[in-house]
């Protein structure tokens, strides 16, 4: 016995005092920043400086570095044109697709026979990649052959095919159509994730208070998803800006300009045009945009979040 | 019994243990190892590596005719080894320009896009002239070549060279009891009787600013019926009389027989179902033809461009030799390239019918070949012109001024637009445009 409580000692010693070490170590206060640090050397290496770097070169001018990129930037009307053309495009989508979106999960909400079937479907359009959604897009838009027209003279009125890809307005509506189409599967997912974490028994009282459907929603439904509304507002905002492959393949920008936005003006200032510190001008102006609609939502989730 | 002398019996003492043999075995092979490891270092070592940075190795149809040249030109000395380098051709020229603005391209032989050579000869200046190599091979580089000479040097040499004409297809223009155009004006009116839509158009042109990249490089040409320019150095003449009455001829073009609205790769397949007439287009167009319906290819022709001065542009894509320690390197393997029997073997087993030099003159074997192709007629009917030519010192942004150009262009192709508000529309941007150059 007493050996063995010798054995012990002697065998224990070292590694309680290595457990006490690592105690140490995972104890500390600096133990989490050490979690954290290979994730903050990566993001510091292709995010933050691509970002500095990018902000630098848009300071870049033929005689050193200075503002002219800048100021040439807001003396020209084609950049004014651009952010319109972007605001209407990004606003659009993110509240058609939150439309979209939150009416599917309702009725995704709703139990019924082969639900799980209509959900699978729902999620098609997300998993195809954008490339083939774009060129199908063309295809069936096309004014001679696209089954877009055929469809449209069944109705009544409509005599020539409209040319979809031509007209400023038309080409707008299109690219707003395939943006919405291709990510409305993911706002909707999420809804409905929000939707079934919403307590039946708020419903329940509420059926008791003889609340109606339209009642229930207002007072119950929407004030309890809207955290969720408002980053998938953000996440789309973020996401119709970033939109570059559906218009470029689409209409390529056009016609007219009329669908140039952010990522393809970006686009072809620096790879079509090789003029990178006036493009870099533009993304820095596109990262600011990006980056106060990302601060509205930080601001709008805190105010939610206080109790009145 | 005589006992039979046997050699090896004098050996038969030192019979070596199966040790010794595993290790004189493994000594043997670590020598011819050893011997063929250093003596392969040392062939690659006499070699110098030369560098030939293209989009042709990613171009199926073309990349084996290419390969072979190479793998002639590496057994026929045994001072370089060519090798390849580059992007696909839609990341090509962005690539090279990158690489030129930060000092350096990392290549020894370059071969380019028109707009691409311009600016590597003349704003980054990194070619070195080849007149020492059109000298000893004896030969007259085509018309195209002007482009590619500053200070009265040349300064690349043709390894592609694709050029404008109207391709038609023989059949429907014999159905409809017509005749390739030679005015503007029988051009429009040709192309309407050749149509009846949806089932057949008149003519192919591209119009959607999605494939503006092949707009622009049809549109381009749009300048030559009535002899105009898209600029002067550095001065834009989009809304000259000459550009704007080009531009009318299109817009006419494109009511009386396009197929509007409808993508690139939709009229290729419309043309090569027969649908379509006729196309504004480049050699290559016949072959890519060919290769998605054979059929067709027995009715399909060229004429020269339905104008009087019959101009239409020439995309020469250069071999450059790049200024460097290997560039004498470069310039020998572009006179290789060159030498009438290679070429000619190139552009046979390419389908290149554009020649650099007077190669039917050199090459009975090139000559046959041509004899054989009815529909290069009209190309080589056409006068070439360089677009370096129409584009002045636009030359250098010639992305950015198709794209101005198209822009303002389609707002003249809606009902009631007018081609010459839409040109003064793109002249001031161009203008903008020109301070910036």
């Amino acid at each position: 016995m007493a050996m063995a409580s010798v054995l012990t000692q002697t065998t224990d010693r070292p590694s309680r005092t290595r457990r006490a070490r690592r105690a140490g170590v995972v104890g500390s206060r600096a133990f989490p920043y050490l979690l954290i640090l290979p994730m903050l050397a990566l993001e510091a290496a292709l995010v933050v400086y691509p970002i500095l770097r990018g902000a630098l070169f848009s300071l870049d001018t033929p005689a050193g570095l200075g503002l002219d990129n800048y100021r040439t930037m807001l003396v020209d009307p084609d950049f004014w044109r651009m952010i319109v053309h972007t605001l209407v495009f990004t606003l659009s989508v993110v509240v058609v697709i939150l439309a979209i979106g939150l009416s599917l999960s309702l009725l995704m909400n709703w139990s019924f026979r082969g639900r799980g079937v209509v959900r699978s479907l729902l999620t098609v359009p997300w998993a195809i990649p954008e490339v083939p959604v774009a060129i199908t897009f063309v295809l069936m838009l096309d004014p001679s052959f696209g089954v877009f027209n055929a469809f449209l003279r069944f109705f009544p009125g409509v005599t020539e095919n409209p040319q979809w890809l031509l007209d400023p307005t038309l080409a707008m509506l299109v690219v707003i159509g395939a943006t919405v189409w291709k990510g409305f599967p993911f706002y909707s997912l999420v809804l409905l994730s929000a939707l079934q974490n919403v307590p039946t028994e708020l419903y329940e009282a509420a059926k008791i208070d003889r609340a109606g459907r339209l009642a229930q929603f207002r007072y119950i439904t929407l004030p309890s998803i809207r955290g969720t509304v408002a980053l998938l507002a953000v996440l789309a905002f973020i996401y119709s800006t970033q939109q570059f492959t559906l218009i470029w393949l689409i209409t390529g920008g056009g016609p007219v300009d009329a669908t140039t936005t952010l990522a393809p003006a970006i686009y072809m200032q620096a790879f079509r045009f090789y003029n990178f510190s006036y493009a870099g001008a533009i993304a820095v102006v596109g990262f600011g945009i990006s980056a106060v609609a990302t601060l509205c939502f930080v601001l709008l989730q805190r105010r939610m979040e206080t109790p009145e | 019994m005589t006992k039979l002398y046997r050699p090896s019996s004098t050996l038969s003492g030192i019979r070596p243990t199966r040790r010794q043999l595993l290790a004189g075995a493994a000594v043997m092979g670590g020598a011819i190892a050893t011997t063929s490891f250093a003596s392969r270092p040392a062939r690659a070592a006499e070699r110098t590596k030369l560098k030939l940075m293209s989009w042709e190795q990613f171009q199926p149809g073309e990349k084996e005719g290419w390969n072979a040249v190479i793998e002639k030109f590496n057994q026929s000395q045994d001072k370089y080894l060519v090798e390849w380098t580059g992007w696909p051709a839609s990341q090509y020229v962005s690539n090279v320009v990158i690489q030129a603005q930060a000092g350096g391209i990392d290549a020894d032989i370059l071969m380019a896009m028109p707009d691409l050579s311009a600016q590597v000869i003349r704003k980054f200046q990194l070619a070195e002239p080849l007149d020492d190599v059109v000298k000893a091979l004896g030969i007259t580089p085509s018309g195209g070549h002007e482009f590619l000479r500053k200070d009265g040097k040349l300064y690349g040499l043709s390894a592609i060279d694709v050029n404008f004409a109207l391709v038609y297809n023989k059949a429907l223009f014999e159905k409809a009891g017509l005749k390739p155009a030679a005015t503007p004006e029988d051009w429009i009116d040709s192309t309407a009787k050749l149509t009846k839509r949806p089932d057949q158009f008149g003519i192919a042109l591209t119009n959607v600013i999605a494939d503006s990249g092949e707009w622009w490089f049809q549109l381009q040409n749009f300048c030559l019926p009535f002899d105009g320019k898209w600029a002067e150095g550095k001065t834009p003449l989009a809304n000259s009389p000459e550009v704007v009455k080009g531009l009318e001829l299109w817009r006419s073009l494109y009511e009386a027989g396009v197929p509007q609205g409808t993508a690139q790769s939709a009229i290729m397949k419309l043309a090569a179902d027969g649908r379509v007439a006729q196309a504004f287009g480049v050699n290559p167009t016949v072959v890519v033809l060919r290769a998605t319906n054979p059929n067709i290819y027995p009715d399909l022709r060229s004429a020269a461009p339905p104008w009087a001065s019959r101009r239409s542009l020439d995309r020469i894509h250069p071999l450059i030799a790049l200024k460097g320690k290997n560039s004498d390197g470069a310039k020998a393997f572009i006179q290789f390239v060159m030498t009438p029997e290679i070429m000619a073997d190139l552009m046979i087993t390419n389908l290149y019918v554009m020649p650099p030099y007077d190669l039917a003159a050199k090459s009975e074997k090139f000559r046959a070949f041509l004899a054989d192709k009815p529909w290069v007629t009209g190309f080589n009917e056409a006068k070439q012109v360089s677009p370096i030519d129409v584009m002045g010192d636009f030359a250098f942004a010639d992305d950015q001024f198709g794209r101005i150009i198209m822009q303002n262009f389609q707002s003249a192709l809606r009902p009631g637009g007018s081609v010459k508000t839409a040109m003064d529309g793109a002249q001031r941007q161009l203008e903008a445009l020109a301070t910036r150059l």
